[in-house]
This record gives structure tokens, C-alpha cells and sequence, in this order.
């Protein structure tokens, strides 16, 4: 499991096309659209960072604000005929079988919950990193956490 | 119980992980080019609104006039509920019918808040030149064997909105369902009339600020024509629209910059049956069916502020107004006559209005935990039904909402937060 990086606070507008905040980004949007879309979103996240930096250098948390961004990228990308029914369907470089019972279950939370336990279960980030990425209260994320799971638990008991 | 995270799936998600990371460093070390343009992969636009008539004025020709001499409005109070098509001859409409689903497909979405999401998302690409906006779909009401009511906030860089997406089954006896309407604010239709392929009506808005009022074929989303109406024109304005020949048309009205110039997030779609020569759409009749389901309010928790006396050398408050009710101007209004009304005084400071989430309550104080020298019961604030004391953060979750971080950020510990819901009636 890659160490995710200490968070930086209140990024400038350079920070923010960071190999740190792009790897934040695209782990939350992989999470979020699967891994096609959730790339390209970030990457338009990435290219909205570039091109709108006066505006993002006067926001307390721009990394939260292109996660938003991001999101709405990928809902326009996101192909309405294929639903998310993975969030990677490559194979692993280390011979490690597809957890698809696993993924399949992570795709059927509400979204929120799903970002929320991979970007911290599979990830590694604290709460608070999840949370300036999310741009939502650590408390939300502990409840996104914590119901997540518990559904999470339940859809892998009963597959 | 047991801990939903054993050390399984915990083990399993560490490798989801480094599988994730693993890919995506694959492709990053891939050139680029060589990567399927999103472009190719992305599907067609599909239009998912149904019974939704629009008003489209043109910006090249704008036809409507302000009457001057506002006329005595018979609006007809009308809650959003779908109407079968009407296809009848085009001599036989007096407004357009209602309209088929509009889908260019006829996929199904296996839930509301799926459609909400792709209706949404539909229309924030498809906002005036000028807006930037994000969106976020929050939760569903259902209201059975009615609707199901989606909530949803969009934001700007400056501001945010709350609002309601009203989906029903589709009436075409397929799986399918259908927008029927989406605002955050509250919209008039009325003194409607088609004559000669000629729209005429009023229009007002519950909200100040430059309208833009687009027509749109409903069934290819179209623009058909559009006009900018500008300022807080609270009195009906006339409009007129020709050129129509769609089957069906959409109104769809977005309210800009108002006279403080800040970028609000005002944004409404709304249904006129064939038939209907007014119609009051919008939020307001959405939140009057969402209380109405959920009955008086939930019940209040109240703790007894004991009474203190001022302590003016030592004693700084702050004082916020929050709209959650969707109505603009309240907290406007509540923090010019709280200002008026402490004349001057350097104990409390009052702060500027912001929108917050919807709640469905009337008016909450909720009291940072540093403001207790000061007895709030001594300002004037609108009556509560619901009190509370402590973090600010955790009082907003008791509210059974969830503020976005910013409005949270702001307001310190000695902070008394007055949350006026969709049920105040100031």
C-alpha cells in the first residue's frame, strides 16, 4: 500500500498541480467513477487548476473544490450505459487475483461511502486527509465510514 | 457486534489499494495518446425531462415587455403532478400539452436519484455562458404512491443552493421515470396563452437578480430562443415567445447576478399541464409536499437558556443568519431588522447572511459554546422551536443536515447561528 503524503494545508494554486494533489485526486475519483472515468476526470480537475488559478488561490480548500470538479467531469464522462459494476478490471502486476466479489460490493454503496472507505481503508489517508479532499466535516466522513462498512459487510456476507 | 472491518476485508482492501495506485501508475507511465479520448466514450446527451413546458426568450429578440401597471394575477396554485400527453390537433391547445418523456432513449434508471443525478449534471453543462456551477445530489424523499422528491444543492465559487428534483414513474407504463420539475427557487407562471405558434404569459421569480429564461424544445433540448430579464422584478413580467412549433417545450429559468453582484446558484424548471393558464412552480409547492408527507415538524429539543446578565466589558457575540428555506432575502431581511434593532452596541456583532442547507424546520438558534454570556432571548430573534447548545459543527448534524465546510468555517464558538427553515413564515 502506497503511504499517502502528509497533507498540505491551503495549497497554492502551483501546489495544486502537484504530483500529491493529483494523486489525491485520482484516487478519489477512481473510487468514485471507476478507473477510465475517474482518470480522465482528474485529469480535467487537473487542466480546470491550471487555467483557474486566481480563483482557486483565494479558496480555503481548492483541493476540495476540484474534487467537485472532478465529480461533475465524471458524471458527464461517465458512460449511462454501462453502470459501475467495477472500479478496475485490469489484472494486478503482482499475479494477485481480481477481488471482484470485493469491488462488486464497493460499487453498490451510495457513492460517498465508497470514496470515503477506499480513499481510507485502501488508501491510507487519515480522516482529515479524506476530508479535505472531500470537502466535507470529518465527522461526515466517520458517518460515511461507518455505514459504509457496515453495508459493505453485509453485501460481502450475503454474496 | 462485530467490527465491520475485520482484518479480512481490511487485508483486502490494502490490496484493493495497491492494485488501484499500481494501474494508475501503469497508465500515467503509458503515453498519454495512446489512451481513448474521453470524447469517444461518452454518450449521448439525453434528455430525461418530461411535462415540463419552457419559456424561451431569445437574446437576439426579446419580446417581452414590463407592465408597468401590474395587473391583478389569478395564480393558480398548482403542485407539480404529471399529466398524460396531449395529442391533439394544434388548433385544440390552448398551452402546449405536458409533452411525452423526452428520453432519446428509453432507458431506465434503476433509481431516482440515478435520474436526478443525470438530469442535474444535464443541466449544469447546459447553464448560460458565464455560470460556473458544481452539483450535488444529497438525498431521495419518497413520498409513496406521489413522487419522489431528490434533494440537491449546486454551488458556485461564491454561493450555494438548495433544491428539489420532483421525479415520477413514467406514464409511458414502462419501468422508467421522469422529471417532472427542479428549482431552488419559486417561479409564477400566469395569464399563459398560445395563439399562432405565439407563448405569451408573466413571469416572476421568488428571487432578485438577472434572469435568463430559455425555451427549449423538450424533446431535443433545442434552444429555442431566450431573454435576459434583469434585475429583482418581483412583479410579474411579461413576456412573449414566437416560432413555436415543438411538440413540447421546457421553461427553464436561471437567476444570475443580482444587485450585490455575487453569483448566486438560482436555478428552476417547471411544469405547465396543457390547459393551464397559471401555474405556481417551483420550490415552493416541492417543500409545501415535502412537509406536508412529513406532517408538523420533527419534534424540538429545547434546553432552557437560563438568563444572564449582560456583560458588556467583557461579553463579544456574533450573530448569523442562515436561509434554509430557499426563500431569498429572509436572513437578508432578519439580519437588517436585528442590526436596526441593537442600534449600537460592541457586544454583538452581527454578521452577514448566508445560505445553508434545507431544512424543513422553522427557526433554530443554535449557540456556540462561548456565547452563553450574552441571553439570546434579549435580541429579538425570531421565536425557535428548537435550541441548542454546544459545537457548532454537531448542532448542524442534530438539524439532520450537513453543512458544506465553508459555512462552518466561519462561525467561531462564540457564535449564535439563527437557521431559518422552509416553515418560517417572516
Amino acid at each position: 500500500m502506497v503511504t499517502p503524503k502528509t497533507a498540505s494545508s491551503n495549497p497554492n494554486s502551483k501546489d495544486l498541480q502537484s504530483a500529491d494533489v493529483r494523486e489525491r485526486l485520482e484516487r478519489a475519483l477512481v473510487a468514485r467513477f471507476g478507473m477510465d472515468d475517474g482518470l480522465d476526470a482528474a485529469a480535467e480537475a487537473i487542466l480546470y487548476a491550471a487555467t483557474h488559478t486566481e480563483r482557486l488561490d483565494g479558496m480555503e480548500n481548492p483541493v476540495g473544490y476540484l474534487y467537485r470538479v472532478g465529480q461533475t467531469a465524471g458524471r458527464r464522462l461517465r458512460s449511462r450505459w454501462n453502470r459501475l459494476d467495477q472500479l478496475v478490471t485490469a489484472p494486478s502486476e503482482h499475479d494477485q487475483p481480481l477481488d471482484i466479489d470485493l469491488q462488486r460490493a464497493l460499487t453498490r454503496l451510495k457513492p460517498t461511502e465508497r470514496v470515503a472507505i477506499v480513499l481510507v481503508h485502501a488508501h491510507g489517508h487519515t480522516y482529515a486527509e479524506a476530508a479535505q479532499i472531500l470537502d466535507i466535516p470529518v465527522t461526515t466522513v466517520n458517518n460515511h465510514l461507518s455505514r459504509g462498512l457496515t453495508r459493505l459487510r453485509t453485501l460481502m456476507d450475503t454474496q | 457486534m462485530n467490527d465491520p472491518l475485520d482484518s479480512d476485508l481490511k487485508d483486502r482492501l490494502d490490496s484493493l489499494g495497491t492494485h488501484l495506485d499500481g494501474e494508475r501508475q501503469r497508465r500515467r507511465a503509458t503515453a498519454d495518446d495512446t489512451r481513448e479520448p474521453a470524447a469517444g466514450r461518452r454518450s449521448g446527451r439525453i434528455l430525461l425531462v418530461a411535462a415540463v413546458a419552457v419559456i424561451l426568450v431569445g437574446m437576439a429578440a426579446l419580446v417581452a415587455q414590463n407592465n408597468s401597471t401590474a395587473e391583478q394575477i389569478e395564480a393558480v396554485d398548482q403542485t407539480p403532478t404529471p399529466r398524460v400527453t396531449a395529442n391533439g390537433d394544434v388548433s385544440d391547445r390552448t398551452i402546449f400539452p405536458a409533452g411525452g418523456r423526452v428520453a432519446a432513449d428509453e432507458a431506465a434508471f434503476a433509481s431516482a436519484e440515478e435520474l436526478a443525478q443525470e438530469y442535474l449534471d444535464s443541466r449544469l453543462d447546459a447553464a448560460p455562458e458565464g455560470i460556473e456551477l458544481t452539483g450535488t445530489i444529497r438525498d431521495a424523499i419518497d413520498i409513496p404512491g406521489v413522487a419522489t422528491i431528490v434533494t440537491f444543492s449546486i454551488q458556485t465559487p461564491d454561493d450555494s443552493g438548495d433544491g428539489y428534483i420532483y421525479i415520477t414513474p413514467d406514464e409511458s407504463g414502462t419501468d422508467s421515470l421522469a422529471v417532472i420539475a427542479a428549482a431552488i427557487i419559486g417561479v409564477d407562471l400566469t395569464d399563459l396563452s398560445l395563439v399562432d405558434g405565439v407563448l405569451q404569459g408573466s413571469i416572476s421569480t421568488s428571487g432578485p437578480g438577472e434572469r435568463v429564461i430559455e425555451v427549449r424544445d423538450a424533446r431535443t433540448d433545442e434552444l429555442i430562443d431566450a431573454t435576459t430579464v434583469d434585475d429583482d422584478q418581483l412583479v410579474p413580467v411579461r413576456f412573449a415567445v414566437d416560432g413555436i412549433d415543438a411538440e413540447a417545450v421546457n421553461i427553464r429559468v436561471w437567476v444570475t447576478t443580482p444587485r450585490g453582484g455575487v453569483a448566486p446558484a438560482h436555478f428552476a424548471e417547471v411544469h405547465l399541464a396543457d390547459g393551464d393558464t397559471a401555474t405556481n412552480a417551483g420550490w415552493t409547492p416541492m417543500s409545501d409536499i415535502v412537509q406536508a408527507h412529513f406532517g408538523t415538524s420533527t419534534s424540538a429539543t429545547t434546553e432552557a437558556i437560563t438568563p444572564t446578565t449582560f456583560v458588556p466589558g467583557d461579553c463579544r457575540v456574533n450573530v448569523r443568519f442562515y436561509n434554509s428555506a430557499g426563500r431569498a432575502g429572509i436572513a437578508t431581511r432578519a439580519t437588517d431588522d436585528l442590526t436596526a434593532f441593537l442600534e449600537n452596541t460592541d457586544i454583538v456583532n452581527v454578521l452577514s447572511p448566508k445560505n445553508g442547507p434545507a431544512w424543513d424546520g422553522a427557526v433554530a438558534w443554535l449557540l456556540g459554546p462561548d456565547s452563553s454570556c450574552l441571553d439570546p432571548t434579549l435580541l429579538g430573534l425570531p421565536e425557535p422551536d428548537l435550541i441548542n447548545v454546544g459545537d457548532l459543527d454537531d448542532q448542524w448534524s442534530e438539524l439532520g443536515v450537513e453543512p458544506d465546510t465553508d459555512l462552518a468555517a466561519d462561525d467561531t464558538s462564540n457564535t449564535i447561528v439563527v437557521v431559518l427553515g422552509s416553515r418560517y413564515t417572516g
